[in-house]
C-alpha cells in the first residue's frame, strides 16, 4: 500500500482547508446578510407596533367616554355608564357616572364643554399623563369561555333531538359555582369562585410584555387628548425619575443605563385626537328596513375598515358606535413638553 | 546490488496513469467545490438582492407612513410650488387645504344669539366654511346633533315637512341654521372630503336652504333642499334612492364614496365630486375602468430614489385617500419593480393616522409647519380652539 507523503497530506489540508474557508465564508456573509435584513425589519415592526397602540388609545378613548367609571365593583349593583368626556346632559367635564339627576340649574350653570362646572368631579384629571402599558392578562375580568356552542343538539336518549339550555352561554373561564352540580342537580348553588372570576389573573402574559404602550394626556378642552404611543420595553415610562416616582426600578433591574438602553431603541410618536359624542340615534338603525345603512357617518372613526373589508356587511364598521367618535386625529411633529 | 536512490519506490515518480487519475479526481473535485462556490456566491447575491430590495420596501412603507401622517405630498407647507390643492377649483369651489379665512360666504343671515351658550353672531358678519370659534355649535355639542326622524323615511306627505330634521329646531329657540350654513360652508370651502371631519358623526351631507354651493346647480326642490344637494342634482349622484326620503339623502352621506383628489388631478374639479366606484360596499359596478380611475385621481405619489442606479429595484409609494361609508381610508401602495428579474409585487395596507383636519392644524395659515401645535395658529384655525 502506498503511503502518502506529509508534503501530499499538507496539501490536501491546505485545499480543504481553503475550500472549507471559502464555504464558511460565504455561509457567514449570508447569515449576516439575513441577519441585517431582519434587525432591519425590527424597525418597521416597532413602528408598526407604536401605530396599533395609536389604535389602541382610540379604542380606550371612545370605551372609556362610557364604561368603567363606578367608585367600586359592587356586583351587587347594576354597572352604571357615564355620559362622556363631555357629559352630554349638561356640557360639563365627564366622565360622570350617573349619580344624581341633572337639574336645570345645573344645566344653566354650566352649558359650554369648556366650562368645568360645579357638577361633580371628572373621573380622569386633566393635563396629568396617564400611562397604558398594553401586555395581554393571563385571564381579564369576567373573562367568557369561547365556546360556540354549549348546547350541541343531543342524539341520545333521554334528550334525543331537542336542544336544550342546560349551560347558558356566555359561560365563565373561571368556573364561578353558578353551575348546578352534576351529581346534584337538584343542590344548592355555591358562588365561591365568583370574586376569582370577577377578578379574573392580572399578571401579564409573558410573551406579551413590553412591547407596547401608550399615554394620555387630557387637555383642558376636556375631549382632545394628546396620545404618546409607543413600541419598546419602557412600559411607557418617560424618564428614570417617573420610574423612581412610581417605585418600579424593579422592572427595570434598578439599572438607569439598562432603562436608557430601552429608550434608545424604542419607537415613540405622539398625536392629538379629539373625541365627539356624536353617534346616530339607535332608534334609526334599529327601526328602519334599512337599517344596516342607517347611521350617517356614524362610524366616521379611525378605523379602515371599509378599505380593509369593502365588500362585506359584518365588522364594527355597520354598527353605532355608543362610544362616540374620533372627530380627528393630527401627528405631531415633535416630541411635546408635556405627555 | 545497490540501488540508486532515486530507484527508491517511496520517491519515484508518477506513472502516467497515477498521474491522470489523480488529474481526473483533481477536476472533479475542484469542478464539484467551484460548483458549490458558485452557487454559494450566486445565493448571496440573491440574498444580498434580496436585502436590498427589502431595505427599500421598508423604506417605501416607512415613507407611505410618513405620507399618512404629514400630507407633505399633498401639500407641502415649506414650498408653495407644492401645494396644489389650495384655492378655488374652476366650479367655483375651494379645495380641501384653502384657509377658511380665503372662502369668506357672501351671504349673511342673522342677528343670531344662542342664548344656551351665549354665542352670537351679527348680522352683517361674513360667515366663513367653518366658524372657529368653539362656542358656535362645536360638534361635541349635542345641540348640534341630527335629529333624523322616522317620519321622514315613509313616503308621505310627512317627508316635505319643513321642521327642523337638519335645523335643530328647539321649540324654546329662535329658528337657527347653523346645520345648514355649516354644511354648505364646508362644500364652498373643503369639498365633500373634507366635511367627514368637521360635521358631527351622525350628520347627512345635505341641508334645507336657499342657496347652492359654489359652482352648483341652482334651484330648490322638495323640503327646501338644494337641487346641487340631493341625487338629481349630479352632485351627490349616488343613483339609488329617491331625494323624497332619507334612503336617498343618507345613501348620498353613508352610502357614497368621496375621495380627496391627488397633486396630479388637482385642476381637475374633482374636490365635489364622488367616486364612480360603487357606492357602497356591496355595489356590482366596480370594474377595472373605474378602480384605475380612482386610483389616478387620488393618488399622492412619489419614487423613493428617483436617482438610483440602474441594476435597483424602482420603488414607489402612493397613498390614497377616501371615505368608506363615513370612514376616513388611506389606503397605500407600495411598488416594487426589479430590472433584474423583471418582476414587479405590490405590498397594499391600510393604516391609522393623521386625518385632514388635523393635517390643516399641523400647517400654519400661509404657509410653514406649525411648530407649537398647543398655541400657534393654524391653517384650521385663526387660533388653536
Amino acid at each position: 500500500m502506498m503511503r502518502t507523503t506529509p508534503a501530499r497530506r499538507g496539501t490536501v489540508l491546505i485545499l480543504v482547508a481553503g475550500m472549507s474557508a471559502l464555504l464558511a465564508s460565504t455561509a457567514l456573509v449570508f447569515l449576516m446578510t439575513v441577519r441585517d435584513d431582519v434587525e432591519d425589519m425590527s424597525v418597521l415592526l416597532r413602528e408598526t407596533q407604536a401605530r396599533i397602540m395609536l389604535t389602541a388609545a382610540c379604542s380606550y378613548i371612545q370605551e372609556a367616554s362610557r364604561l368603567g367609571w363606578e367608585p367600586a365593583v359592587n356586583p351587587s349593583s347594576e354597572h352604571a355608564e357615564a355620559f362622556g368626556w363631555i357629559d352630554v346632559r349638561d356640557g360639563g367635564l365627564g366622565p360622570r357616572v350617573n349619580t344624581g339627576t341633572i337639574t336645570p340649574a345645573m344645566r344653566a350653570a354650566s352649558q359650554h364643554p369648556i366650562d368645568s362646572g360645579g357638577q361633580g368631579s371628572t373621573n380622569f384629571p386633566i393635563g396629568v399623563p396617564v400611562r397604558f402599558p398594553m401586555h395581554v392578562l393571563n385571564q381579564p375580568p369576567c373573562a367568557i369561555q369561547l365556546t360556540a356552542s354549549y348546547n350541541p343538539v343531543q342524539t341520545a336518549a333521554p334528550d334525543s333531538g331537542n336542544s336544550y339550555l342546560r349551560y347558558p352561554d356566555p359561560q365563565p373561564v373561571t368556573d364561578n359555582g353558578w353551575a348546578p352540580n352534576p351529581a346534584d342537580p337538584a343542590g344548592p348553588i355555591s358562588a365561591a369562585n365568583f370574586s376569582s372570576w370577577l377578578q379574573g389573573d392580572p399578571t401579564p402574559r409573558s410573551n406579551s410584555f413590553g412591547m407596547s404602550w401608550f399615554r394620555l394626556v387630557r387637555e383642558p378642552t376636556g375631549s382632545v387628548f394628546t396620545v404618546t404611543c409607543g413600541a419598546g420595553g419602557t412600559q411607557g415610562y418617560r424618564s428614570w425619575t417617573e420610574v423612581q416616582g412610581d417605585q418600579a426600578g424593579a422592572l427595570f433591574n434598578n439599572d438607569p443605563a439598562y432603562f436608557s438602553s430601552l429608550v434608545l431603541e424604542e419607537v415613540r410618536m405622539w398625536y392629538r385626537v379629539e373625541w365627539s359624542p356624536a353617534t346616530t340615534a339607535i332608534d334609526l338603525n334599529y327601526l328602519h328596513e334599512y337599517h344596516e345603512e342607517f347611521f350617517a357617518v356614524a362610524t366616521h372613526t379611525y378605523t379602515g375598515g371599509g378599505a380593509a373589508n369593502p365588500s362585506s356587511y359584518a365588522g364594527a364598521m355597520m354598527d353605532p358606535n355608543m362610544g362616540g367618535t374620533i372627530q380627528w386625529i393630527e401627528r405631531l411633529r415633535t416630541e411635546p413638553s408635556s405627555w | 546490488m545497490t540501488r540508486h536512490p532515486l530507484a527508491c519506490p517511496s520517491s519515484r515518480g508518477f506513472t502516467l496513469i497515477e498521474l491522470m487519475i489523480a488529474i481526473s479526481l483533481s477536476m472533479v473535485l475542484l469542478l464539484t467545490c467551484f460548483s458549490g462556490l458558485r452557487l454559494a456566491s450566486q445565493a448571496v447575491t440573491a440574498s444580498k438582492r434580496l436585502a436590498v430590495e427589502n431595505q427599500l420596501l421598508h423604506a417605501g412603507i416607512s415613507q407611505a407612513l410618513e405620507e399618512v401622517d404629514f400630507w407633505a405630498l399633498t401639500d407641502d407647507p415649506s414650498n408653495s410650488a407644492a401645494q396644489p390643492l389650495r384655492g378655488q377649483e374652476g366650479s367655483g369651489g375651494y379645495m380641501p387645504f384653502t384657509s377658511f379665512a380665503l372662502t369668506p360666504d357672501a351671504v349673511t343671515r342673522g342677528p343670531f344669539l344662542d342664548t344656551q351658550s351665549g354665542f352670537s353672531e351679527s348680522a352683517t358678519a361674513p360667515r366663513g366654511g367653518w366658524n372657529a370659534n368653539p362656542l358656535a355649535w362645536a360638534a361635541y355639542d349635542a345641540r348640534t346633533w341630527c335629529r333624523g326622524n322616522l317620519p321622514e323615511e315613509s313616503n308621505t306627505t310627512e317627508c316635505w315637512g319643513t321642521f327642523g330634521i337638519y335645523d335643530n329646531l328647539d321649540p324654546t329657540q329662535s329658528w337657527h341654521y347653523w346645520y345648514d350654513d355649516q354644511v354648505r360652508g364646508l362644500v364652498d370651502a373643503l369639498g365633500f372630503y373634507g366635511i367627514y371631519e368637521y360635521l358631527p358623526s351622525n350628520a347627512f351631507l345635505t341641508y334645507h336652504g336657499l342657496s347652492a354651493p359654489l359652482g352648483a346647480p341652482t334651484g330648490i326642490t322638495w323640503g327646501g333642499i338644494p337641487l346641487a344637494m340631493i341625487q338629481n342634482g349630479a352632485w351627490l349622484c349616488c343613483n339609488d334612492g329617491g331625494d323624497n326620503n332619507m334612503k336617498g339623502r343618507v345613501r348620498n352621506s353613508n352610502g357614497s364614496r368621496y375621495f380627496l383628489p391627488g397633486p396630479a388631478a388637482a385642476a381637475s374639479n374633482l374636490c365635489r365630486t364622488w367616486a364612480a366606484v360603487g357606492y357602497n360596499g356591496r355595489d356590482t359596478s366596480w370594474n377595472f375602468q373605474t378602480v384605475t380611475t380612482f386610483l389616478a385621481n387620488s393618488a399622492s405619489t412619489a419614487d423613493l430614489l428617483p436617482s438610483r442606479p440602474a441594476n435597483w429595484p424602482d420603488v414607489t409609494f402612493e397613498v390614497h385617500r377616501f371615505i368608506e361609508r363615513g370612514h376616513p381610508v388611506s389606503a397605500c401602495l407600495v411598488t416594487c419593480r426589479s430590472p433584474l428579474t423583471g418582476s414587479t409585487f405590490v405590498i397594499p395596507f391600510t393604516c391609522t393616522g393623521t386625518t385632514l383636519r388635523g393635517a390643516r392644524q399641523q400647517r400654519q395659515p400661509t404657509s410653514g409647519w406649525v411648530v407649537n401645535p398647543y398655541t400657534d395658529a393654524t391653517l384650521d384655525y385663526g387660533t388653536p380652539p
